[in-house]
């Protein structure tokens, strides 16, 4: 994201919220208020302007306090960001990593048409909302020439037919495809334990043969 | 044999112990903390419009009290409490010199000092109760204009570094309610303004929400 888009962003992030706040403001100033005004400091700042010091003169305390928008809420405190890893275990099952939106573009439609040999749709697709599933029933259609006979046996071609076509129900996913397995650049404890111990067999092997040898010349 | 790979090494070892230290402590010449400037006489007539010139009673009661630990000569006027995303930023008619930064978290105030006057100041957000911010004086180790966040995957613009672990201050999105994990968020358009304003090695001030003794409890 480039720096224009960011600051766009925290701008719009900031007006919408600064919207939205504006009734809840009167409450939060109200609590704000209580809890500043247990503190001697700022409920002189926040309360009543600026702080007079001893003499009449305004303390740098004082001042720099009364800017204050008050204490920070203590428990009511909202993460602007969250670990990378934390960010994925939250999300559901199966969803843990999401293609990028190229890959989902690329990917095959998440409806798969029946061939045309099926007489009748099996759904209709509304514009504009969800699909209607049909249940998911086989269909065996008779062939020509032997005049397909009824289906008997879901998967079974139906007897004395002749050329008939098992159509399998059609499958529908509405989800995202599952993306493909994350392979670390860096191999597991397991892999470089399985590595040395490959190498240490090559050099046994080795050793031995040489001893063997050795034995053999010298026999 | 051994002792020639012993002393190769200790001697890659030093190398690189020296090249850590050069980067990231302020020890280059750039990267020295300034020199506190001499008491300014007077400031031009439109550098005082929208500021509060502090008396001399004002500084010394400021420096005894602990508020700062250096002259102030000047303070942004702010007639009324600032609210979430707010900032002031005011540098008209002040000269160069050396620039600090004082954040006190428990007011969530940050305020930029330019040889002793105030320039800019702020709402911040800083980091929650498992993620506190680190307070004391530190020092900027590094600028970023468009930084992101590997760890966090979120862009982090006008970073100013704080510490070796990641600790900064950026511009962040400030809004009531909301804590970090340490750093130290600033309106963007107030980031801006400090990452321009600022160098590396110039000093930063946190000051804590709450006494040692609060936070161990």
């Amino acid at each position: 994201m480039s720096l224009t888009a960011a600051r766009e962003s925290l701008q719009a992030t900031l007006l919408s919220r600064r919207n939205g706040a504006i009734a809840a403001f009167a409450g939060f100033a109200a609590a704000v208020s209580i809890g500043v005004l247990s503190d001697p400091q700022l409920a002189s700042a926040v309360g009543q302007g600026v702080h007079q010091g001893v003499n009449g003169m305004k303390t740098v305390a004082s001042m720099l306090a009364g800017r204050s928008p008050g204490e920070r809420p203590k428990g009511a405190l909202a993460k602007l960001k969250q670990l990378k890893h934390k960010r994925a275990a939250a999300l559901p099952l199966g969803h843990h990593v999401l293609p990028p939106a190229a890959a989902v573009l690329a990917a095959p439609p998440a409806i798969i048409v029946p061939p045309p040999i099926a007489p009748a749709p099996l759904y209709d697709v509304v514009a504009g909302g969800p699909p209607i599933v049909l249940p998911p029933v086989p269909i065996l259609t008779g062939g020509g020439g032997g005049g397909g006979g009824p289906p008997v046996l879901p998967g079974i071609p139906p007897p004395g037919g002749g050329g008939g076509v098992f159509v399998p129900p059609p499958i529908i996913t509405t989800a995202v495809p599952p993306p493909p397995p994350v392979t670390s650049a860096v191999p597991e404890p397991a892999s470089w334990a399985m590595m040395l111990v490959g190498f240490a067999l090559v050099a046994g092997a080795l050793r031995r043969k040489r001893r063997i040898a050795v034995q053999i010349v010298a026999a | 044999m051994k002792v020639g790979a012993l002393a190769v090494a200790c001697v890659l070892v030093a190398a690189s112990a020296a090249d850590l230290k050069g980067h990231s402590g302020p020890t280059t010449a750039e990267a020295k903390p300034h020199r506190v400037a001499e008491p300014i006489a007077q400031l031009p007539a439109d550098a005082a419009d929208g500021r509060i010139v502090l008396t001399r009673a004002q500084q010394r009661q400021a420096i005894a009290s602990g508020t700062v630990d250096r002259p102030v000569r000047s303070l942004l006027a702010v007639e009324s409490p600032l609210r979430y995303g707010d900032y002031k930023w005011n540098d008209r008619g002040i000269p160069a010199g050396p620039t600090w930064v004082r954040i006190d978290l428990r007011t969530q105030i940050i305020s930029v000092f330019r040889a002793g006057h105030e320039i800019g100041t702020a709402v911040v957000v800083y980091g929650g109760d498992n993620k506190e911010t680190p307070t004391g004086k530190l020092h900027i180790l590094g600028k970023a204009r468009n930084h992101r966040s590997s760890l966090y995957d979120a862009e982090m613009p006008y970073t100013l570094r704080l510490t070796n672990d990641g600790v900064s201050i950026h511009g962040s999105s400030v809004r009531w309610g909301a804590a970090t994990h340490g750093c130290i968020g600033v309106p963007l358009d107030f980031a801006e303004h400090l990452f321009d304003a600022t160098r590396t090695g110039d000093e930063v001030v946190i000051i804590p929400d709450r006494s040692p003794s609060q936070r161990s409890s």
